[in-house]
């Protein structure tokens, strides 16, 4: 694992003093990033830390405020994505970039001339060098998760990249995917090639770097070998050794650790079920014989209880979210606290007490255009209101309460909401979901993105509902969130509840099986 | 635990915020001023006797200022039924089709029923304008909503349409044969609007304002406004916390339709007598540009309207005093709703690159 | 050639034109709706210019170049200043609108306006503008699913964010189909005093700029659709043209509403089938930090 380093020659990629902002937002704060030939190296640091930011820089797509890149120690100039292509560089962004309606085969020549090239030829040849087997005629939009995420490095392989930036890859890969993913990863160093590895995930980086740099808060930390440094060393830098977390549910949530060593929490004795699920499922509007989007799921929760469900994205997450909580039309039926709320409107789930906090919060959480104020008054303004008319003084002043109790950065209740960061944001929508005197709180992936006091943050606020006597939900495509979290986990497969283990008890590996639809 | 944050900034800074944002406004109405300047002098006329003509003429004297009232009537009706639907994300270009079906529905009834007393007739007539024009948008509403089918394109078709049926109407079916082109007969007296002052202004300039002003009361206080915001601000999120979309959606344009519908009885019942040709005018076309002008809020539509209805009153006086053509004032209100566009734009611009300022230094 | 045939052909290319100039445009992403006003523009400008010279030919590129540059300002406004694209297109086209009023009343006043010459036969009983109008739809077809720069412009109107990181230049394509597009729609409009009615009046386009939009859906944006479609709307024009002359029992108004209420029903089905390109409509900006 150890690179040959000829000290004469000069890095791959050298980044000095990247400064980037946001408006008032600083991103990025003279940050230098050094790549030798033929590494893995790591890219470390919490959510917020500037990683991805860095990249883009790097990528072409931001344009920074000052600092200068160099290729093999000559300068370069990227001011678009086609000069960073130019250059060698290559990125797999965490969302992937795909013509939903194109083949994988044009996907990949997509921007490139194909005269005189036989581009199935060529993908093909790829393919086999670094193990990413696809067909290049399928239609992306069909292809799973993984599959696609193979077009996204064959499309920066295709383009003869030096440097293949990799973000946060792991995050909608089972267990076995990813070892696969770092398989190839090997093969494309082993060629001559460099792979920078952006992951706020310790294990993985200990498992496959040669060498990682950690960011926090937009500034460069450390950049260390990987035979010098242990996971806890890595951990206490990312945090910062003075607010390192001392919740292990954080830390295993971060992948710091190893599952087994969170310490085992005693879930409370046995108290009585306040949810039974029956029969849920939702029907795919294709009709026909098309599989249902959510296929048959049946639940039975105790008061207090939290419930993980891990799984791949896209195998019916969002659906059975919907579904759980009234936004989507569903069969079966929702008994909670003995009242059946299937079949009625979503309005009377939400004054029920069933609170859905989803995962895309720009476009299904919040009102972007409007203050904090309109945005907690939101579901909750036909209770509010007398004789029709909503008392705004009122609603002001509980906003203001809320930024307090919740921690709120903002300037002002009437701040558009869209323009607070991704954990602000999420505090508003907690502060939301928690005015409504939540009874069932449904959560999709919580804390993506989000910077570790916020994560933090989130965590607390679950677990004191749980105390409170709420039913938890935690639907979460990070595994070891899940794993953290939960009392019981159970695995979401093609629209269908697969396992069903409870806490302690639980092997990444046979939930990565059942994640994949392999026999429980 | 934090500082204590406002529920919004104290009320000095946010009557001085207003003033401030007032300022761009103005200065693309007077940018839209000087070009069209430019165009006056380029035909070889003169703008000083151009402007003066069109924005005074409807202070002159009082025939002035009831026709520029009676104009402004349909015009902030109107730009009521764009605005409404736009709140809600959706653009309704029928205007003109739900006013040519509210005139149709006020001659239907004030023509058969000409008989009947005042107090009976005028109510009568104005609901079934009313009722017509909510049906007719309720055409495009249903289809926007059922089968997904772009409003944009549904409300301009059945304004085609809408001639097509006043022609038939006012040629056909109750046509007057006195006299010339397309004419109906008059409504019976009993459904004309009452006329007070002198010269004579029908009551419906007060019906109108009254409904202005709860209109944009309810806009911004009632639950079906904050729904209504809500869904234009953002439908996925509004709907995942039970406010029923669709339903906000197809109401608005009803609604909206419903006003249009009114603008077409008060022309009928307070200003011709009957329906004709041309009645709808280009009330729709202007009242898009109010309502864009006034950015959607309904609080600014009256004044923007009225605006408006002064240029487009003073155009005549504008052509035969400076010899400027009529046209030119259109192309002047498409300058400044452009210019307004423009100036939102750059002072966003603007605070973005001050507030990079600051994070620099 | 059949007089009906003849009829509806050349019906059909004012259709045309505007709804390959729409498909055009929107395969970036920009979706205009100021086409209206635009073939209005190409009118007046057409007329004039063709009056002015005598050459029709002369018309129809300068109608054009005044909708290249409406064109220019709707996609300058949409893509970099990210404004609403429906405002713009709406305030575009009463500007577009006004414009052809005011230079029509300006050069030409109250007089009794001269008619120019039509547009001569090529072939077939038929105008080179026919010719120009299906060749470009074939070619179009042609080069939008068989060459780079086509399959360019459809990335840029399905994920100009995917385009973009491929080093496609996002603002420039759609720069260009936004401009190339609107003077499409204004050799539309142009064609209507050239070969219909040897004047321009303000009622000329009489709706022909919204039905192209729904063409444009209707053919799933894609121009060889857009060709059927374009004949098929072309001939119910003619048809209820036709109507109106001749004594039929229905009264000729129910007639001439035969194509709007034909558009409608059309949009109803179009919404099934028809493939909209994903980024119709919205704006695209590099540095914008929303995830996903």
């Amino acid at each position: 694992m150890s690179e040959t380093t000829d000290t004469a020659a000069p890095p791959l990629l050298r980044m000095s003093g990247i400064r980037k902002t946001f408006g008032p937002v600083v991103a990025l704060d003279g940050v230098d990033f050094t790549v030798e030939a033929r590494q893995v190296h790591g890219l470390l640091g919490g959510n917020g830390a500037g990683k991805t930011t860095l990249m883009n820089v790097l990528y072409g797509l931001y344009d920074p405020d000052a600092g200068s890149i160099e290729i093999d120690g000559r300068p370069v100039a990227i001011a678009s994505p086609r000069d960073a292509i130019a250059a060698g560089i290559g990125m797999v962004h965490q969302t992937f970039l795909q013509v939903d309606v194109f083949t994988v085969a044009e996907n990949v020549v997509l921007g490139t001339s194909t005269k005189g090239v036989d581009a199935v030829a060529r993908i093909g040849e790829l393919s086999e060098r670094f193990g990413l087997a696809v067909d290049p005629t399928a239609r992306v939009a069909d292809l799973p998760v993984g599959v696609r995420q193979r077009v996204e490095i064959l499309k920066a392989l295709y383009r003869g990249a030096k440097v293949l930036v990799l973000d946060e890859p792991t995050t909608n890969l089972t267990p076995q995917e990813v070892d696969d993913l770092f398989g190839s990863m090997r093969a494309i160093v082993d060629e001559g090639m460099s792979v920078v590895l952006i992951t706020h995930k310790i294990r993985e980086t200990m498992a496959v770097c040669d060498a990682m740099t950690i960011m926090r808060d937009g500034r460069w930390v450390a950049t260390l070998d990987a035979a010098a440094t242990t996971a806890d060393d890595l951990a206490d830098r990312m945090v910062g050794a003075d607010s390192a977390s001392e919740d292990e549910t954080v830390r295993v949530a971060l992948g710091e650790g190893e599952v087994g060593e969170a310490t085992l929490v005693v879930p409370a004795a046995e108290s009585e079920v306040r949810l039974t699920v029956e029969g849920l499922s939702v029907a795919n509007p294709g009709g026909g014989d098309s599989p249902p989007l959510v296929d048959n799921v049946s639940l039975s929760l105790r008061r207090g209880e939290i419930l993980g469900i891990a799984g791949v994205a896209g195998n019916g997450q969002v659906e059975l979210a919907e579904a759980l909580t009234g936004c989507r039309a569903a069969s079966g039926s929702f008994v909670l606290d003995d009242v059946d709320l299937a079949g009625r409107p979503t309005a009377d789930w939400l004054a029920t007490g069933v609170v859905y906090v989803p995962e895309d919060r720009q476009r299904d959480g919040i009102l972007p255009g409007a203050g904090l104020t309109e945005n907690l008054v939101l579901g909750s303004h036909r209770r509010r209101a007398s004789r029709g008319l909503i008392n705004w003084s009122q609603a002001r002043r509980e906003a203001v309460q809320a930024i307090d109790e919740f921690s709120v950065k903002t300037p002002s209740a009437a701040t558009p909401c869209g323009q607070l960061s991704g954990g602000n944001i999420q505090r508003v929508i907690l502060a939301r979901a928690f005015s409504h005197d939540p009874q069932v709180l449904l959560l999709h992936n919580p804390t993506r993105g989000l910077d570790i006091a916020s994560t933090t943050f989130v965590y607390d606020r679950i677990r004191r509902a749980a105390a409170a006597g709420c039913v938890v939900i935690v639907i979460s495509e990070d595994l070891d969130e899940v794993i953290a979290l939960a009392d019981r986990v159970q695995v979401v497969y093609a629209g269908r509840l697969v396992g069903d283990v409870p806490r302690g008890a639980t092997d990444p590996y046979a939930l990565g099986r059942l994640m994949t639809g392999v026999g429980a | 635990m934090s500082t204590a944050v406002a529920a919004r900034p104290a009320a000095a800074d946010r009557a001085r915020s207003v003033l401030v944002s007032t300022v761009p406004y103005v200065l693309a109405v007077l940018a839209a001023f000087a070009v069209v300047a430019v165009i006056i002098v380029l035909l070889g006329h003169d703008p000083a006797k151009a402007f003066r003509a069109v924005l005074t003429n409807s202070f002159r004297n009082p025939t002035g200022m009831v026709q520029t009232l009676q104009k402004w009537v349909p015009l902030t009706l109107l730009a009521i039924a764009f605005a409404i639907p736009l709140a809600a994300g959706r653009f309704n270009i029928g205007g003109e089709g739900q006013m040519i079906l509210g005139a149709t529905g006020a001659v239907a009834v004030g023509i058969t029923l000409s008989e009947l007393p005042l107090v009976i007739l005028l109510p009568l007539t104005i609901l079934a304008g009313v009722v017509a024009g909510a049906l007719w948008a309720a055409v495009a509403a249903w289809l926007m909503e059922r089968y997904k089918v772009n409003e944009i394109l549904s409300t301009v078709l059945l304004n085609f349409v809408s001639f097509e049926i006043l022609d038939y109407v006012a040629s056909v079916v109750w046509s007057d044969p006195g006299a010339g082109g397309a004419v109906t007969l008059p409504i019976g007296v009993g459904a004309e609007l009452p006329a007070l002052g002198r010269p004579p202004m029908h009551v419906g300039v007060i019906l109108v304002a009254l409904l202005a002003a709860v209109a944009a009361f309810l806009a911004k206080r009632s639950v079906a406004g904050f729904e209504l915001s809500a869904v234009g601000l953002n439908e996925r999120a509004s709907r995942l916390h039970g406010i029923r979309t669709g339903r906000v959606a197809v109401l608005s344009m009803v609604v909206a339709g419903a006003v249009g519908g009114l603008a077409g009885a008060i022309e009928v019942a307070g200003v011709h007598q009957r329906m004709l040709e041309g009645i709808q005018s280009n009330f729709l076309l202007l009242g898009i540009i109010i309502g864009l002008i006034a950015r959607g809020s309904l609080t600014a539509v009256p004044f923007v309207a009225f605006g408006i209805a002064v240029l487009e009153v003073g155009a005549g006086s504008m052509q035969r005093v400076s010899g400027a053509p009529v046209e030119i004032v259109l192309i002047l209100e498409g300058l400044i709703l452009l210019f307004i566009l423009m100036s939102d734009v750059i002072m966003t611009r603007l605070r973005r690159a001050r507030a990079t300022k600051v994070a620099a230094a | 050639m059949n007089e009906f045939l003849v009829l509806t052909i050349t019906a059909m290319v004012p259709f045309l034109f505007v709804a390959q100039g729409t498909m055009l445009s929107g395969r970036a992403g920009i979706f205009s709706v100021s086409q209206e006003g635009l073939m209005l523009l190409g009118a007046a400008v057409g007329y004039l210019v063709s009056l002015q010279f005598g050459s029709n030919a002369v018309g129809l590129v300068v109608a054009g170049l005044a909708g290249a540059v409406f064109g220019a300002a709707l996609a300058w406004a949409t893509t970099y200043l990210r404004m609403d694209q429906f405002v713009v297109g709406l305030a575009l086209f009463f500007l577009a609108g006004g414009t052809a009023s005011l230079l029509y009343r300006v050069v030409i006043g109250e007089d009794e306006p001269p008619r120019i010459p039509p547009l001569p036969d090529v072939a077939l009983g038929l105008d080179a503008l026919v010719y120009v109008a299906v060749a470009l739809s074939l070619f179009l077809w042609w080069w939008l699913y068989r060459t780079d720069a086509g399959m360019r412009l459809r990335s840029v109107g399905e994920n100009p964010k995917a385009a973009d990181s491929l080093g496609i230049n996002v603002t420039r394509t759609r720069m260009i189909a936004g401009t190339v597009g609107a003077a499409l729609m204004a050799i539309g409009g142009a064609y209507l005093p050239m070969v219909f009615s040897g004047v321009y009046a303000d009622g000329i386009v009489a709706g022909r700029g919204w039905i192209a939009i729904a063409l444009a859906f209707f053919g799933g944006w894609r121009p060889q659709f857009i060709l059927l479609g374009s004949a098929f709307f072309a001939a119910m024009d003619v048809l209820a043209q036709k109507a109106q002359v001749s004594g039929l029992a229905i009264p000729h108004q129910f007639v001439a509403m035969l194509p709007y209420l034909a558009t409608l029903l059309v949009m109803v089905f179009a919404f099934r089938w028809a493939l909209v390109p994903q980024f119709l409509g919205r704006n695209y900006d590099r540095e914008s930090r929303i995830v996903g």
